[in-house]
């Protein structure tokens, strides 16, 4: 255990390397145009005279939660999806590797370097939203919006995770693509691949099932639905399958990522 | 979401365009040009927009759940019963048991003022995606004025409605019960005689259902009025000729027996002041 081993040193040098791509966001200024695109869009909604009627908030919940969403996948594919072939083009991989650094620890600090940079995004879209949602109702944090945004970082966790994994072996406008795809359909229509399998020809049933079973379901992470209408919060033990579910998923994606990049010739 | 996904963009930017051409010189007013632009943009897509729109709005209704009920809810007082659903759905495997917690499911209404409101943004937006959906102008109608008793408000969608499809009688008669629920019999009457113009130069008068109840209750309403100005005759023959259009006979079979009875028994009175 000399000063670059044992897990403090293994800890240090990915958190190096994760830094590093935090920073990187924050120069490319991603966060700023979602940011300002998406108060240009709620802003005017929310002015608007809906007959003189005053304090209304479930569709301007609906709006800027699902901008948020859609901002947040597109965040944190694009920036996990670029990190690795990024290093790889601009040729700065190969100093990094000198350096007494596994690859185990170059993937897994580019995995925190994307999920916090993104995750930080999150968080301050999640302010955004708990303050407008705070001024039009005087609702600021509840249950269900905190459970919301737990979920939310655990979505993003498996996103960055399988955005990672799939730049090792994609070209990358093939990841983006694939991940998006991935991400998108899962949310629309993970819940109800059970009821398509059951409408569907064999072959597609069979490949549906398939689907079912083994990818990732980005849905369990989704709660837009209780928080825009004031359902109640989920069971604890719910939320506990959520981020077990999350947990294993993420694990199997960055393990996959490091089989991957162990193997790949640089 | 997936409508959601593809609605927020166009609302966005109908509203967007709907803003402007509300600011440009010679568009201002909301008339034809507007439309036009509109029109010019979007084609049919708006229309499909807006019935979805009008569908969001029973959406919401539903608390964000569609529980399968087919019925016409956003536009009627009934209610049917909240507990026959059960809210976590049928837990199979893992899946299931997951989604069916993390995903709310059964059947819940939204009651009281303070979360009815929240159907409007919905109507508001299916009127400015497609200023002809019909429907759009008379759920909201309905819901302003017997939802959040805002009849002023209702008067001025219809208004508007009236001003972009002149020929539709629906909102004459919709403005007319408006009146009537304020107590303005003279305006009501201009809106009934306006309706019943309109619906007695329909080719399809007679020949389609909705159109032949539409035109029954117009007549219905007229038959009242001319009752509550003392004309029982009028209102006599209003009811004889709506009972064939409508379909709920029972109410209006008893009216036009208790106008034909007060006409028998003021012939009668007549016949013996002569006598």
């Amino acid at each position: 255990m000399g000063g670059n081993g044992g897990m403090n040193g293994e800890m240090r040098r990915i958190w190096a390397i994760g830094r590093v791509s935090m920073l990187e966001l924050f120069r490319r200024k991603d966060m700023y145009v979602a940011v300002i695109l998406g108060v240009v869009i709620v802003v005017p909604l929310a002015s608007v005279n809906l007959f003189g009627i005053e304090g209304i908030v479930r569709y301007l919940r609906e709006i800027s939660l699902l901008l948020i969403w859609l901002f947040s996948i597109v965040i944190g594919i694009s920036t996990a999806a670029r990190q690795i072939p990024a290093e790889l083009e601009r040729r700065t991989i190969y100093p990094l590797l000198a350096k007494p650094v596994a690859r185990r620890e170059v993937v897994l600090g580019k995995f925190v370097g994307a999920f916090l940079a993104s995750g930080t995004c999150l968080l301050f879209f999640y302010l955004l939203f708990v303050l407008l949602s705070g001024m039009k109702q005087g609702a600021w944090m509840t249950v269900c919006m905190f459970q919301a945004v737990l979920l939310h970082f655990l979505f993003l966790a498996l996103l960055t995770a399988m955005a990672l994994c799939g730049s090792i072996v994609l070209t990358h406008s093939a990841n983006l693509a694939l991940s998006s795809l991935v991400a998108v359909c899962m949310l629309l229509f993970g819940q109800r691949l059970p009821d398509l399998a059951d409408r569907a020809t064999l072959a597609a049933s069979i490949l549906l099932r398939a689907i079912h079973w083994l990818a990732p379901h980005f849905e369990f992470f989704d709660l837009r639905l209780r928080v825009i209408h004031g359902w109640d919060p989920v069971p604890a033990q719910a939320v506990a399958a959520a981020t077990a579910y999350a947990a294993v998923y993420t694990a199997l994606f960055l393990v996959l990522a490091f089989n991957l990049f162990r193997r790949k010739q640089l | 979401m997936k409508s959601a996904i593809l609605a927020i963009p166009l609302l966005a930017t109908t509203v967007g365009i709907g803003q402007f051409a509300h600011h440009v010189p010679g568009l201002n007013g909301g008339g034809c040009e507007q439309d036009d632009l509109l029109g010019q943009l979007f084609g049919s897509g708006r229309k499909a927009l807006s019935h979805r729109f009008v569908d969001r709005a029973d959406l919401y209704f539903h608390g964000g759940v569609h529980d399968g009920h087919q019925h016409e809810e956003l536009f009627c007082d009934e209610e049917h019963d909240d507990d026959d659903a059960p809210l976590d759905g049928g837990a199979k495997s893992f899946w299931a048991w997951l989604n069916g917690h993390i995903h709310p499911s059964g059947n819940a209404h939204l009651k009281g003022e303070r979360y009815e409101k929240e159907v409007i943004p919905w109507i508001w937006a299916a009127i400015a995606a497609d200023p002809h959906n019909v429907d759009a102008y008379l759920v909201g109608s309905y819901w302003l004025t017997r939802r959040m008793h805002k009849p002023e408000e209702a008067l001025k969608l219809l208004a508007r409605g009236v001003e972009n499809n002149s020929d539709v009688c629906e909102l004459d008669m919709a403005r007319a019960e408006v009146c009537l629920s304020l107590k303005d019999d003279g305006a009501a009457l201009d809106s009934l005689r306006d309706a019943e113009a309109k619906w007695r130069a329909r080719p399809d008068a007679m020949d389609d259902p909705r159109s032949r109840e539409v035109g029954g209750r117009v007549l219905v309403y007229l038959g009242i009025l001319a009752e509550r100005a003392g004309d029982t005759a009028q209102a006599a023959a209003r009811y004889r000729e709506a009972l064939p259009l409508i379909r709920v006979k029972e109410r209006v079979k008893r009216r036009l027996a208790h106008t034909e009875n007060a006409l028998r028994t003021r012939t009668s009175d007549g016949l013996s002041e002569q006598g």
